[in-house]
C-alpha cells in the first residue's frame, strides 16, 4: 500500500511545472550557443550534449539547438534525432516541426512509421497525458467517496464519473502507447553492421544505412539488439545508434 | 452429318496440294552435312561420355563402324532423329549415338568417321578429345562450394569504389535445397544488395564439374588500415544418410556414391558454409597533401560537363542547370559539386536528375539538376563549376571544371519582378553554397533554456500506470471498508436491543403468568401489555413505551400481520387501559383465555422476527 501512494506523491510532484533549471544545464546551453555563434558547431554540439549528460535534465530548446547544430555539421541523422527528441518534450512546437522538415528535404530520411493511435498519443506531450491521468484518478476517486459516503450529491458524482472514467482511460492509452515506443531509435552511423551475435567477431547479417529506424529489443553492452521495419534482427554496437529516450 | 454451314469449295484441292507438298518433301535435296562430337569434352576419367555423329538434313542414314581400342571403349547406343521447321524452311537431324569409355588420361586424335547417306558418302572433321584426371573417392567440404573475387594490386582509399567480380562456385552433382547469397565479412567494407539473380556458367575442376555464379560487385572501404576481405555465404546441402548408421563424415561418399548412387537411400540436409580466401587490403585514408577546398570524397576518374535549356531570360528568371558528371568511381557517393558562391545567383540545392551507372554503381554518367536565379541582369555567364576528385591509381587529386556558359539577361520591369518564381516558393529552399544560413533556411537557435525536464523512464511510466489505477481502487476500497464497517457496528446495536427486547418479553411473560395463578387480573393484564409492547417494538425497531392502542394505527406495518391481528392487538390494549383506569371488565374474562390468546398473538410476532 505504501509503494502505490509513495509512487503517486512523486507523480503529483512530478507533475507539477517543470522544475527549475540547473546553473550547469544554463551555463552548458550558454556556452553552445556562443559556439554556434561563432560558428564552431562541433564544440557547440559537446556542450549541449555536456548539458545533457550532466544534469540528465533537457528542454525543447536545448534539443532544438542540438538538433541546429547537428544540421550545420550536416549530420542529417543526428539532427533529426535531436529534433524528434525535442518533439517528445514539446510535440505541438511549430519551430522543432519546421527544421525537422528541412532535415527531411534536405537528406533522404524520414520520421518514424506511426500508427494513427501513435499519432494520437503524440498529440499531447508524456506531461500532459500523465497530469490528465492523474487529474482523471482524483476526480474517479473523489465521485467515488461522494456516491458512497453523500448518496444525497448522487448525480454529480456519476456525471463526474462518467467524464472522468473515459478521460481516465483514454489517458492511460496515451501513456501506453508512449511506452510502447520507447524502445525507438535511429541508426546514426552509415553502414552499420548487423551481427548475428553481440561480438566484434560474429557475421554480419547485413548492413544498414544511416537514418534507418529500428527498434531496441535488448541491450548486452556495448551492443544492442534491434529489429529493423522489414524484420530484420541482429546485434548493433551502441555508438552506432541514438535512442529517443537515451537521454534529453 | 451436316453442320449447317456451307463448306468452302477449295478446301479439298487445298489439301490434297499439302499433303502433296508433304510427301515430296524428302524428294528435294536439302544440303546435308555430317559432323561428330563428344559430350562431355574434356571427359573425365572413370566417367563415360557420348560420342555424338550428326547427320543434318537427311533421316536416312546409318551409323558409322567405329571400333574403341584399348584407350577408349566405344559401343553404339542407337540413332536420335529431329525434325524441326524454321521459318519455313524443314529441318531433319539423325543423330547415332555412341557409348564412349575412356581407359586412359590425355588427348585423343577422332580421326573422321564415314557417313553413307542416300547413296553419297560424307566425312566428318577431325577433332581432338581430351580426357582429364577423374574425381577422387572423396571430396572436401571446401571444394563442394566456395568464392572467389578479383582486387586490384594496388592499395585503395576509403571510400573508393572498387569493381570487383564476386564467383561462387558450386558442385553441380551436389543438391542444394537452399542456396544462401554471399555476404561480406566484417564491417570494413560495404557492397550494394546482392542480386539474386545471377550470371551462371559452368566451370570443371579436378574432374568435377561446377556451376559459376558471377556478380559485378562494387565494394566499398570504409574503415582505414589493415582490412581483411572476405566473402561468405551459407548453403543447405543435400547428403545420402549412411543406411548402416555409420556415423563417418557423409561427404567421404561423394567419390564412391555421392549423389546419385543412393537412389532408394534417404537423404539429409546439411549447413555448409562457402568462404572465399581471405584478402589483406591496405585501406588508405584521403592524403592530406593537394588536398582542394572542394574535394567531396569523390574518388575515381571522372569528367563534368554543364548545360542549360536555352531561351530568353528576364531579371529574376530561374535557370535549369544541369551537370553530368560521368566516369569510374564511386558514384553511390558522389555529392552534388558547389555552385559557386556569390552574390550574382540565388541558389538552390542540387538534386539527381538521373544516374545511367552499371550494376556496381562504378561507371556511367550520374546528372545533377541545379536552379539557379540570376539577380542582374548584367549578369552574362553561368560559371563554370569545378569538381575534384582523388585518382586512385596515382593517389592524387584531379580537378575537372566546366566551361563558362554565355547567360542574355533582359533587365525587368519593376512590376514583374519576382525575385522567387511562385512555382518554386513552396518545394525549394534558397541556398548559400552548402551551407544553409538561419533566417533563409533554418529556424534560428533558442536564446532561452526554457523550462527543463528530466525526461521520463519506461519505470516511471510503468509507476505512473500503476499507480493512478490503483490510488482510487485503495482509496475507494478503503472507503467501502470503512462504510461498511459502520453498518456491521450499527447492525450489532441492532442486536443488542433485540436481545434486550426477548429479554424482557421472556420476563413479562413469566410474570403475567404468576398473575394469572395468583388471579390478579390487574397484573396480568399490565405484564401482558408490557410483553406485548416489547415484541412490537422487537418488529418495529421503536421503543416499547411508545407504542399505545392510539399509536397502533400509524405504527402498524404489513409485516406484523393481517388487520384481523391489528385489530385484536388494539383490543388487548383497550382492555389494558379500560382496567387500568376504571377497574372494569376484569371479571367479564377468564384469566386462562387471555393468557392463552396473548401467547397466541406473542407467537405470532416472534415468529415474523
Amino acid at each position: 500500500m505504501a509503494r502505490p501512494i509513495c509512487c503517486l506523491s512523486v507523480l503529483l510532484l512530478w507533475s507539477l511545472p517543470a522544475t527549475a533549471q540547473s546553473n550547469a544545464v544554463l551555463e552548458a546551453f550558454q556556452a553552445g550557443n556562443a559556439y554556434y555563434a561563432d560558428e564552431q558547431y562541433l564544440e557547440a554540439v559537446k556542450a549541449y550534449e555536456k548539458a545533457m549528460d550532466d544534469s540528465r535534465e533537457s528542454s525543447p530548446a536545448l534539443l532544438f539547438n542540438l538538433g541546429n547544430a547537428y544540421y550545420r555539421l550536416q549530420d542529417f541523422p543526428s539532427a533529426l534525432l535531436a529534433y524528434e527528441r525535442a518533439l517528445t518534450l514539446d510535440p505541438g512546437n511549430p519551430d522543432v516541426a519546421a527544421n525537422l522538415q528541412k532535415v527531411i528535404d534536405r537528406s533522404n530520411l524520414s520520421r518514424p512509421d506511426y500508427s494513427v493511435a501513435q499519432e494520437f498519443a503524440y498529440s499531447l506531450s508524456l506531461r500532459t497525458w500523465l497530469r490528465l491521468l492523474l487529474t482523471a484518478s482524483a476526480i474517479t476517486t473523489l465521485a467515488g467517496v461522494l456516491i458512497w459516503f453523500a448518496p444525497k450529491l448522487a448525480p454529480i458524482p456519476i456525471l463526474a464519473l462518467y467524464l472522468s472514467v473515459p478521460l481516465m482511460l483514454c489517458a492511460m492509452t496515451g501513456l501506453f502507447l508512449w511506452k510502447q515506443d520507447f524502445n525507438r531509435a535511429l541508426i546514426l552511423r552509415p553502414d552499420t553492421a548487423i551481427r548475428v551475435a553481440p561480438t566484434e567477431s560474429a557475421n554480419v547479417l547485413n548492413n544498414l544505412p544511416n537514418g534507418t529506424w529500428v527498434a531496441v529489443l535488448e541491450t548486452h553492452a556495448p551492443y544492442h539488439y534491434i529489429r529493423t521495419a522489414d524484420k530484420q534482427e541482429g546485434w548493433v554496437k551502441n555508438e552506432t545508434l541514438g535512442k529517443i529516450w537515451s537521454k534529453g | 452429318m451436316d453442320s449447317g454451314k456451307p463448306r468452302s469449295l477449295l478446301a479439298g484441292p487445298i489439301a490434297v496440294v499439302l499433303l502433296a507438298s508433304l510427301a515430296l518433301l524428302p524428294a528435294v535435296r536439302a544440303e546435308i552435312t555430317v559432323s561428330a562430337r563428344v559430350e562431355p569434352n574434356p571427359l573425365p576419367m572413370g566417367e563415360s561420355g557420348q560420342l555424338l555423329v550428326v547427320v543434318e538434313g537427311s533421316q536416312k542414314a546409318d551409323p558409322p563402324v567405329i571400333q574403341g581400342n584399348e584407350y577408349l571403349q566405344i559401343a553404339y547406343r542407337g540413332p536420335s532423329t529431329q525434325i524441326a521447321i524454321v521459318n519455313g524452311k524443314m529441318t531433319a537431324t539423325l543423330t547415332h549415338i555412341f557409348q564412349i569409355q575412356p581407359n586412359q588420361m590425355g588427348k585423343f586424335r577422332i580421326s573422321p568417321f564415314t557417313v553413307e547417306v542416300d547413296g553419297e558418302r560424307y566425312q566428318t572433321e577431325e577433332f581432338i578429345l581430351e580426357v582429364v584426371k577423374g574425381a577422387p573417392d572423396s571430396i572436401d567440404v571446401g571444394r563442394i562450394a566456395w568464392l572467389e573475387f578479383d582486387l586490384p594490386d594496388r592499395d585503395v582509399f576509403v571510400g573508393e569504389t572498387i569493381s570487383t567480380q564476386l564467383r561462387m562456385i558450386m558442385l553441380n552433382k551436389a543438391t542444394f535445397p537452399n542456396r544462401g547469397l554471399p555476404q561480406v565479412e566484417g564491417d570494413a567494407f560495404s557492397i550494394p544488395p546482392i542480386d539474386t539473380e545471377p550470371d551462371i556458367s559452368r566451370r570443371i575442376k579436378d574432374g568435377r564439374y561446377y556451376d559459376v555464379y558471377t556478380w559485378d560487385l562494387g565494394i566499398t572501404p570504409v574503415k582505414s588500415g589493415l582490412q581483411t576481405l572476405q566473402f561468405q555465404s551459407t548453403h543447405t546441402l543435400r547428403v545420402p544418410e549412411n543406411p548402416r548408421g555409420n556415423r563417418r563424415d557423409p561427404f567421404s561418399l561423394f567419390g564412391n556414391d555421392p549423389f546419385f548412387g543412393n537412389v532408394f537411400g534417404r537423404y539429409q540436409d546439411r549447413q555448409i558454409v562457402a568462404n572465399s580466401q581471405p584478402a589483406v587490403l591496405t585501406i588508405q585514408p584521403h592524403p592530406e597533401e593537394g588536398r582542394p577546398d572542394n574535394f567531396n570524397g569523390a574518388i575515381g576518374s571522372f569528367s563534368i560537363s554543364a548545360s542549360t535549356e536555352s531561351g530568353d531570360l528576364v531579371e529574376g528568371d530561374p535557370i535549369t542547370l544541369r551537370i553530368d558528371l560521368s566516369g569510374e568511381g564511386n558514384f553511390s557517393q558522389l555529392i552534388p559539386p558547389e555552385f559557386p558562391t556569390g552574390q550574382s545567383f540565388k541558389t538552390y540545392p542540387p538534386r539527381v536528375l538521373e544516374e545511367d551507372l552499371d550494376k556496381q554503381y562504378f561507371r556511367g554518367t550520374k546528372s545533377f539538376e541545379y536552379v539557379v536565379i540570376p539577380l542582374s541582369a548584367s549578369i552574362t555567364e553561368i560559371p563554370g563549376i569545378d569538381f575534384a576528385f582523388l585518382h586512385p591509381e596515382t593517389g592524387t587529386y584531379r580537378e575537372v571544371r566546366t566551361p563558362p556558359i554565355p547567360l542574355s539577361i533582359a533587365a525587368a520591369s519593376s512590376a514583374a519582378s519576382p525575385l522567387l518564381a511562385p512555382s518554386f516558393a513552396g518545394g525549394l529552399r534558397p541556398l548559400s553554397g552548402n551551407r544553409p544560413q538561419d533566417g533563409l533556411d533554418l529556424l534560428p537557435i533558442k536564446i532561452s533554456l526554457g523550462s527543463t525536464v528530466v525526461p521520463p523512464t519506461p519505470k516511471r511510466i510503468r509507476h505512473a500506470l500503476i499507480a493512478s489505477a490503483l490510488a482510487p481502487t485503495l482509496i475507494l476500497g478503503f472507503a467501502f471498508f470503512l462504510k461498511r464497517s459502520r453498518q456491521l457496528t450499527r447492525q450489532d446495536q441492532e442486536k443488542i436491543r433485540l436481545k434486550s427486547l426477548e429479554e424482557k418479553i421472556r420476563f413479562h411473560r413469566v410474570r403475567m403468568r404468576k398473575a394469572r395463578q395468583q388471579k390478579d387480573a390487574l397484573a396480568f393484564y399490565r405484564e401482558g401489555s408490557r410483553a406485548l409492547q416489547a415484541a412490537l417494538a422487537r418488529q418495529l425497531g421503536c421503543n416499547p413505551e411508545a407504542i399505545t392502542e392510539k399509536e397502533i394505527g400509524s405504527l402498524w406495518a404489513p409485516s406484523l400481520g393481517d388487520d384481523e391481528m391489528k385489530r385484536s392487538v388494539r383490543e388487548f390494549f383497550r382492555k389494558v387501559d379500560a382496567l387500568r383506569y376504571s377497574g372494569t371488565a376484569a371479571q367479564e374474562v377468564s384469566l386462562e383465555n387471555e393468557e392463552r390468546d396473548l401467547e397466541s398473538k406473542l407467537r405470532q410476532l416472534g415468529g415474523k422476527s
